[in-house]
């Protein structure tokens, strides 16, 4: 254990942890009302939701993971730059006509705007349910993400020792997000981000340098993995899989709670629209750190003795720690750790400010107390934001981790599912709200299905058109196969059945 | 006839611009998704650029090629939505 990068660790925690507990304060509302405490009022500008949102959809996991994916598999880890060039031409053309909805009807989850357009609360259960469950793994990766750095700088143990950082760290994630609700996690994306930034400039300026420039790097990499596998004959092979990757988790991104979260505490259309030509800064950040994971391997940090017990413990998601500690003088190290488990905190707080916003305004709310105060609402969010937050941790202590990383790729094909009602009822209200359930059923059947038969280990599914493999996303093949089921169904029940409570579209526009 | 008109589009101020969106423009963000759709053009290690291979180097000049055409947009639009409130 070195004691200079904990103590700088310990330090830049501490830092974060006073400014979680000060955002109470920070442009000061009324935290008795959800949409205060679940969205910060909506108020925040272009540049809080820049760092907002930067915080929240980068998380500490995808900058484990992706150069994890790098170093273990080569270019198909690649994917995650498409994707994060793909989210923000959505986030563009879509979201601003979203933030209006919601604003005008004081929305504050998709759910709810789901059941003012169909007036369908069974149909906004579905999609309350869905983002819940979507969001439970996610939030537990997370604690993955700060479970590698924390293993990183030599805190080892047995039994309860060993989590106690780890529990420690989300005692103070839950007590600040209960007391300042959004503004916390909009607070510390301010540091974190400014970290992050901070210590990929450091790792691709002097790592490469150390290596002997980026031909090195590349050279380090086996030339079949440096690009995707061409496809071999009657099959789309490799670049299918890439392109349905990048495409189904740039849709899936922008529908998780957490994202939403963040896009409906923005001031106005003009912050979202802003934030998409902005935003990007995050992806090319993103691009980077996947090229760590190249820089571990040419580093050769994997035959170490040193790091030996490292990747045994936490496989390829150990080859951005071992780098950092192999290259940064001891203290900067203590920077980077802290940048990537304060990167943590940020998406597990927004993430389950998110899941207490959909608890309550959705079953609580809908179901069990449709009389109950501001007060008593958002009072609600605040415990559930707790208990989902305890489960997690319960989740990635008790169970293995592989549970966690299964359960968030099925998560990518779940939150998909909404797409029909929320996104497609923004601009039509012709789809009837029973067969956008149905439609859903069938999608989150079949693709759970398509993952089932890769034993939950994948996500790409080979499909077979005319004799041609096209192997795929399950997430896109099953949101086809929703909106195939919802319109086909539309056709029949709003002949039969038509629904009686869809707010007409026009009323949705200004 | 005609020269006249002209010199009055040239002098008198210019019609406030329409408030709906020009969706024509809208479809240049669009453009990455092309750029980037399209594997086998770009899954190649040639040409190198500071010792990068192509596949990686094109993929991440897209992210800011996306970025420029996201901010041209929004400021071709920006006129037409000067009356909303910041």
């Amino acid at each position: 254990m070195n004691e200079l990068s904990v103590a700088i660790f310990i330090g830049l925690f501490a830092f974060v942890t006073i400014l979680g507990f000060i955002a109470a304060r920070w442009r000061k509302g009324d935290l008795k009302k959800i949409d205060e405490w679940g969205l910060g009022g909506r108020r925040f500008g272009t540049v809080v939701t820049w760092f907002l949102l930067g915080g929240d959809l980068y998380t500490a996991y995808t900058f484990i993971a992706v150069p994890a994916l790098m170093f273990g598999t080569g270019a198909p880890g690649f994917f995650a730059v498409p994707y994060t060039v793909w989210v923000y031409p959505l986030l563009f053309l879509i979201f601003p006509r979203l933030w209006r909805v919601t604003r005008e009807n004081g929305y504050v989850t998709a759910a709810d705007m789901v059941r003012g357009h169909f007036g369908n609360s069974w149909l906004a259960l579905a999609i309350a349910f869905t983002g819940l469950v979507a969001t439970m793994p996610y939030i537990a990766l997370q604690l993955v993400g700060m479970q590698v750095v924390i293993g990183a700088m030599g805190f080892h143990g047995t039994g309860f020792v060993a989590d106690l950082p780890l529990i420690i760290a989300f005692v103070i994630l839950g007590a600040f997000t209960y007391s300042s609700g959004l503004r916390a996690p909009a607070m510390i994306a301010v540091v974190k981000d400014l970290l992050i930034y901070i210590t990929v400039i450091a790792a691709i300026i002097i790592i490469p340098a150390k290596l002997g420039g980026y031909d090195k790097v590349f050279a380090a990499v086996d030339a079949a993995k440096l690009t995707l596998p061409p496809p071999p004959e009657g099959s789309l092979g490799s670049y299918s899989a890439y392109v349905t990757l990048a495409l189904g988790s740039a849709m899936a991104l922008m529908l998780y709670p957490h994202a939403l979260t963040g896009v409906l505490s923005s001031s106005s259309e003009h912050v979202i629209r802003r934030n998409a030509a902005i935003l990007p800064c995050y992806s090319f950040v993103l691009g980077l750190i996947a090229l760590l994971g190249y820089m571990a391997l040419a580093s050769g940090v994997q035959s170490m003795p040193e790091y030996a017990d490292g990747f045994k413990q936490y496989g390829s998601n150990y080859a951005v720690p071992a780098l950092f500690l192999h290259m940064f003088p001891s203290w900067f190290a203590g920077v980077a750790f802290a940048a990537i488990a304060i990167g943590a905190l940020v998406p597990a707080a927004v993430m389950s400010i998110a899941c207490g916003n959909l608890f309550t305004r959705n079953v609580y709310r809908e179901f069990f107390r449709p009389k109950c105060t501001p007060a008593q609402e958002s009072q609600t969010a605040k415990i559930v934001s707790l208990i989902v937050k305890v489960g997690a941790l319960f989740f990635i202590i008790f169970l293995p981790q592989q549970y966690a990383i299964q359960l968030q790729l099925l998560g990518g094909i779940w939150i998909i599912q909404t797409l029909p009602a929320v996104i497609i009822g923004l601009y039509t209200r012709w789809l009837n709200s029973k067969a956008l359930f149905i439609g859903w059923i069938a999608g989150i059947a079949s693709g759970t299905y398509m993952s089932g038969t890769l034993k939950f280990a994948g996500v790409v599914y080979p499909i077979e058109i005319s004799g041609v493999t096209i192997p795929g996303y399950a997430a896109l093949y099953s949101l086809a196969i929703n909106i195939g089921v919802s319109i086909v169904l539309s056709v029949v029940f709003n002949a039969v059945a038509p629904d009686r409570n869809a707010m007409p579209l026009a009323t949705a526009k200004r | 006839m005609t020269r006249g008109n002209a010199w009055v589009g040239i002098w008198m101020p210019a019609k406030p611009r329409a408030k709906r969106p020009n969706y024509w423009l809208r479809l240049l963000v669009l453009i990455p998704f092309i750029a980037l759709g399209w594997v086998p053009f770009y899954n190649r290690v040639g040409p190198k650029l500071l010792g990068v291979p192509f596949f990686y180097w094109y993929q991440l000049s897209w992210i800011v090629i996306g970025a420029l055409l996201l901010a041209f947009v929004y400021a071709c639009e920006e006129p037409s939505h000067r009356e909303d409130k910041r």
